[in-house]
C-alpha cells in the first residue's frame, strides 16, 4: 500500500530526496520547480515513511499526506459561460490542484437551465473517466433537486457544490451548500471556510474508494505502471502536456496517441515476466490524443506484483 | 433609502402551496448583483433597482430606473488647443484619451501631417478654420459604453438558461405599450437608450407569459416608475 506525500522545499539538495524515494521502491509522480523552491507529489510505500521524515527534517522541507495526490477530479459545469468561470469554478480547481490533485474542467453542452438542463451519454462517459466528479452548481433550491437527473447514473462518487447550506440529494455522495453563483475571488474566511469543507468532502469520496480497493487489490499500483511508461516509451518525454500521465485511483491516462501507441503499451514488460496487457484494460480515452488504462483487480487475473 | 437602492426579492413554496421569501438564496443573488454592477461600473447609472426571481416557475425579473448618463467629453475639455507658429498644437491632459484623439487626427488630416512630438501633445499642420472641429470632437460618449454595459450587467445577473428574454425601455407611459427593444435594429439601439429612463427585462427559459410581463409592471411602479 503507497502513501500519497507531498514534500515542499528548497531546490538545493532535493535530489537526496528523490534518490531516497527511488531506493525505498517509491515514485516520483509530478515535480514542480519554481525558482528556489520544490514541490514534489510522491508515493512511498507506507512502512517507510518515517526514512523519508527524517530526511526532509534534515533539509528543513516541509512532508506532508496528500491524500488527493495521484487522483483525477473531474469538475462539471452547466456550461463554461461566465456565469460559472472564471469565479467559483477556478479558485475551486486551484484549491483541489493544491491539495496534490490533478484537474480536469468540463462545460457539459446542454447543462444550463432548469427543466431543460440535459446531459449526454457521452459527457457521462467522459465523467466516468476519472475518480471523482465535482458538479459545480448554482444558487436555486428547487432548481438543483431538479438538476439532480445530470449525476443519477453516474457511476463514480459525485460531490455537488450549490448555494444553500442544507439539501438532501439523493444521487450525491456529498452536498457542500454556501458555494452557489459568484463574481468575485474566493478569499473571504467564509469563503475559504467553504473550500476546505469541500476538499474534505473529495477527500473522504477518494478514502472510501482506496480503501475498498484493498478487498480486492489492484494487480500492480498505477505508479509502477508510470515508471514503466516512462522508461520504456521515451516519447512520453516529448509531449508538451504539463502533465503527460495522469494518474489515477484505479489506471492512469497517457496523453499519446491511441491509434500509433497501443501496442507499444501493450507491450511494456515487467521484472516479474508480465506484460502490461496481461494486467490492464487499455481503452481509446473520449479525451483527444490520450490512453485510457484501467488496472484489473486480483480477482480478475489471479496475481498481483 | 440609500440600502433600499438595489433590492432583491427570491419567492420560495411552501409544501401547503403558499410562498414566502428566502431569505438564504436572496443573500446569493444580492451578492452577484453587486458583484456584477461594480465590475462593470454602473453604480452611477442605475437610480434605483429591483431583480425579481421565481425559480419554482421558473422566471426572472429585473426593473430599473435609469439615471441620465453624463455627457459627452469633447477634446477641448481634456486638452488645450491653441494657433502657433502656423499650426495647431493640441496638449493633452490624460493619456487615456490619445488613442481616440490621434485616430481621429489620422483619419482626416492623414499622418503626415500629424507630429507626435511627445507622449501628450500633437501638431497638427492645417489651417486655422479647422481649430473649431477638432476642439469639438467627443472623445468619449459614457452613453454609448453605458448601454453596453447594461446589457452585460442584465445578461450576467440573469441565471444562465434563461435564454428567452423580454427587454423594454421606455420614457414614458404612452411609448411603453408598443415598442419593443428586442426588435429593433441595432443601430438603434443607441440613439434610442439616450433619454430612456425606466426598463425592465423578464427572462424565462419558457416562452414569456403575459402574468410576468405585467408583474414586471406592478414592480416598476413599486420603484417608483411611472
Amino acid at each position: 500500500m503507497f502513501y500519497p506525500v507531498t514534500y515542499n522545499g528548497g531546490v538545493y539538495r532535493h535530489d537526496e530526496i528523490l534518490e531516497l524515494v527511488e531506493d525505498i521502491g517509491g515514485y516520483l509522480i509530478q515535480k514542480n520547480e519554481m525558482q528556489t523552491e520544490v514541490l514534489l507529489n510522491l508515493f512511498v510505500p507506507k512502512e517507510d515513511f518515517g526514512l523519508l521524515e527524517a530526511k526532509s527534517k534534515e533539509l528543513k522541507g516541509e512532508l506532508k499526506y496528500a491524500p488527493l495526490a495521484g487522483t483525477d477530479v473531474v469538475l462539471v459545469l452547466p456550461s463554461l459561460a461566465f456565469h460559472h468561470m472564471p469565479h467559483p469554478s477556478c479558485d475551486i480547481a486551484e484549491y483541489l490542484r493544491r491539495e496534490g490533485s490533478s484537474t480536469t474542467m468540463v462545460g457539459l453542452a446542454r447543462g444550463v437551465g432548469k427543466r431543460i438542463a440535459q446531459i449526454k451519454e457521452e459527457e457521462k462517459r467522459l465523467i466516468e473517466e476519472h475518480d471523482v466528479a465535482l458538479f459545480v452548481m448554482g444558487t436555486f433550491e428547487s432548481c438543483l433537486l431538479e438538476k439532480e437527473k445530470l449525476f443519477r447514473d453516474i457511476k463514480i462518487p459525485v460531490v455537488v457544490t450549490g448555494g444553500p447550506s442544507k439539501l438532501d440529494l439523493r444521487y450525491a455522495d456529498e452536498y457542500i451548500g454556501g458555494i452557489g453563483r459568484v463574481s468575485h475571488r474566493l478569499k473571504k474566511e467564509k469563503e475559504i471556510k467553504k473550500l476546505d469543507e469541500m476538499v474534505e468532502a473529495v477527500i473522504r469520496c477518494v478514502e472510501k474508494r482506496r480503501v475498498e480497493a484493498t478487498n480486492d487489490p489492484l494487480t500492480v499500483e498505477p505508479p509502477r505502471i508510470m515508471y514503466e511508461i516512462r522508461n520504456q516509451i521515451p516519447e512520453i518525454n516529448e509531449v508538451l502536456s504539463p502533465v503527460p500521465i495522469n494518474l489515477q485511483i484505479d489506471g492512469l491516462r497517457i496523453k499519446l496517441p491511441y491509434k500509433e501507441y497501443r501496442s507499444d503499451v501493450e507491450e511494456i514488460k515487467f521484472d516479474e515476466g508480465y506484460k502490461l496487457r496481461e494486467m490492464v484494460k487499455i481503452r481509446r480515452s473520449l479525451f483527444r490524443r490520450s490512453i485510457l488504462l484501467k488496472v484489473m483487480p486480483r480477482s480478475e487475473t489471479g496475481f498481483t506484483i | 433609502m440609500q440600502s433600499k437602492r438595489f433590492e432583491v426579492e427570491v419567492l420560495k413554496r411552501l409544501k401547503n402551496g403558499s410562498s414566502r421569501r428566502s431569505d438564504e438564496e436572496e443573500e446569493i443573488l444580492d451578492g452577484v448583483v453587486r458583484d456584477v454592477i461594480s465590475d462593470l461600473n454602473l453604480t452611477t447609472a442605475i437610480e434605483r433597482m429591483k431583480i425579481f426571481m421565481d425559480p419554482e416557475e421558473p422566471y426572472f425579473i429585473i426593473v430599473a430606473i435609469l439615471r441620465p448618463p453624463a455627457p459627452p467629453i469633447k477634446l477641448k475639455e481634456v486638452a488645450d488647443i491653441y494657433w502657433k507658429g502656423e499650426k495647431i498644437v493640441l496638449s493633452v491632459h490624460e493619456e487615456t484619451y490619445m488613442p481616440s484623439i490621434l485616430g481621429f487626427l489620422w483619419k482626416n488630416y492623414g499622418r503626415e501631417r500629424v507630429e507626435q512630438p511627445e507622449r501628450l501633445s500633437a501638431i497638427i499642420n492645417t489651417p486655422e478654420s479647422e481649430i473649431d472641429k477638432i476642439s469639438n470632437f467627443i472623445v468619449h460618449d459614457p452613453s454609448k459604453v453605458l448601454f453596453g454595459n447594461l446589457i452585460d450587467a442584465f445578461e450576467r445577473i440573469t441565471p444562465e438558461g434563461f435564454r428567452i428574454v423580454k427587454r423594454h425601455f421606455s420614457r414614458s407611459q404612452e411609448s411603453r405599450a408598443n415598442e419593443t427593444f428586442a426588435r429593433m435594429k441595432i443601430e438603434d439601439f443607441h440613439t434610442k437608450i439616450l433619454g430612456e429612463k425606466e426598463m425592465y427585462f423578464v427572462a424565462s427559459e419558457d416562452p414569456i407569459k403575459k402574468d410576468w410581463v405585467k408583474h414586471a409592471d406592478r414592480l416598476l411602479t413599486e420603484i417608483g416608475g411611472e
